[in-house]
């Protein structure tokens, strides 16, 4: 056996587009590392403010464009409500937190909130799902078939979820997976999102990876 | 008849009207992604001819290759397995014949993310 690519740079050109969409030539690596500081950004402030015991945020993923002197930020969320925060402000604050960071040149910056019409349907968001349960010591059978149940009220095809560390607080840590459908890394054509998202245990770190095959081309 | 309003070839500065000095106007877009870079380039040529300049066709660059060759594995061992990856930038250039307030105009209409647009001036 060999070891798994990851299906998102697999299916890069093909049935994935890409979350940074730009250009830059000689000012690469600042661009990338602007990038960078508007997503730490936006985690930051999502877990400083939103996140409590109960939620955990919801934000699938920030898709980042730029154009001459245009920069937009979409953030696709699965629960609006929690970052819209009192009525009419929106995401103001969020917003002028990333525009301090961004070495304001004249460039303006539009970010917008998407929802996700089925949220659990998003790898990233049961990822963060399952972190909390695993933090809060549920049993990690338990949250893998709750989680599978979750996203299968979305219309997905398949999903594969694997949890490795150390599992309910053994010693020796291992590697347990949860299949329901079918999931074909192998099949360039199909629709997979991927996650990997790293739960904070009393224990040590488990790492859980969400594979969510939504459709064939 | 009377003397054309339109003409033809605007670099002609002897007409009598308010003709604004035309420039020569380099307009070089360059990207990695080499379907939107056309869409771009058509975007303009056809705002372009739309208000009857002199444009000279898309030239197209040869494509640079950033090529990084990096081994699969963490350490040594194992057959040597490489990872190639790549990085197309793809250039284009459009001449056109023009004043500068026209030129703004049609490069405003027409930007894409990720198309890089840089217009330089050289004058006549």
């Amino acid at each position: 056996m060999g070891q798994k690519i990851n299906p998102l740079g697999f299916r890069l050109g093909i049935t994935q587009n890409h979350r940074s969409y730009w250009f830059a030539n000689k000012k690469y690596s600042k661009v990338f590392e602007e990038d960078k500081k508007i997503r730490d950004c936006i985690e930051l402030y999502v877990q400083k403010h939103i996140k409590n015991s109960s939620n955990y945020g919801g934000i699938a993923r920030v898709e980042i464009k730029r154009k001459t002197d245009l920069i937009q930020v979409e953030i696709y969320t699965g629960f609006p409500a929690l970052l819209v925060e009192s009525r009419g402000q929106g995401i103001e604050q969020l917003k002028l937190n990333v525009q301090n960071i961004l070495s304001s040149e004249d460039r303006r910056l539009r970010m917008t909130l998407i929802e996700i019409a089925k949220p659990y349907g998003e790898p990233k968001i049961l990822a963060k799902k399952i972190a909390l349960k695993l933090e809060s010591r549920v049993a990690f059978r338990r949250t893998m078939k709750k989680a599978i149940e979750l996203a299968k009220k979305g219309n997905i095809k398949g999903i594969k979820i694997q949890i490795a560390g150390r599992l309910n607080g053994a010693e020796i840590a291992r590697v347990e997976w949860a299949r329901e459908g079918r999931v074909p890394l192998q099949t360039i054509r199909a629709r997979i999102n991927y996650c990997y998202y790293a739960a904070q245990t009393i224990y040590g770190v488990l790492g859980i990876k969400v594979w969510i095959f939504q459709d064939e081309e | 008849m009377a003397a054309p309003a339109l003409p033809m070839k605007p670099g002609k500065v002897g007409v009598e009207e308010a003709a604004e000095t035309v420039h020569r106007i380099r307009i070089t877009l360059s990207s990695k992604n080499v379907k939107n870079l056309e869409k771009v380039c058509a975007d303009l040529i056809k705002g372009a001819k739309d208000k009857r300049l002199k444009v000279k066709g898309p030239v197209r660059m040869p494509t640079k290759v950033m090529r990084i060759t990096t081994r699969k594995s963490p350490c040594g061992e194992g057959t040597n397995t490489w990872d190639g990856f790549e990085l197309r930038v793809h250039k284009r250039v459009i001449d056109l014949h023009s004043p500068s307030e026209v030129v703004k105009q049609i490069t405003s209409i027409t930007i894409e993310p990720g198309v890089e647009v840089e217009v330089t001036i050289a004058d006549v």
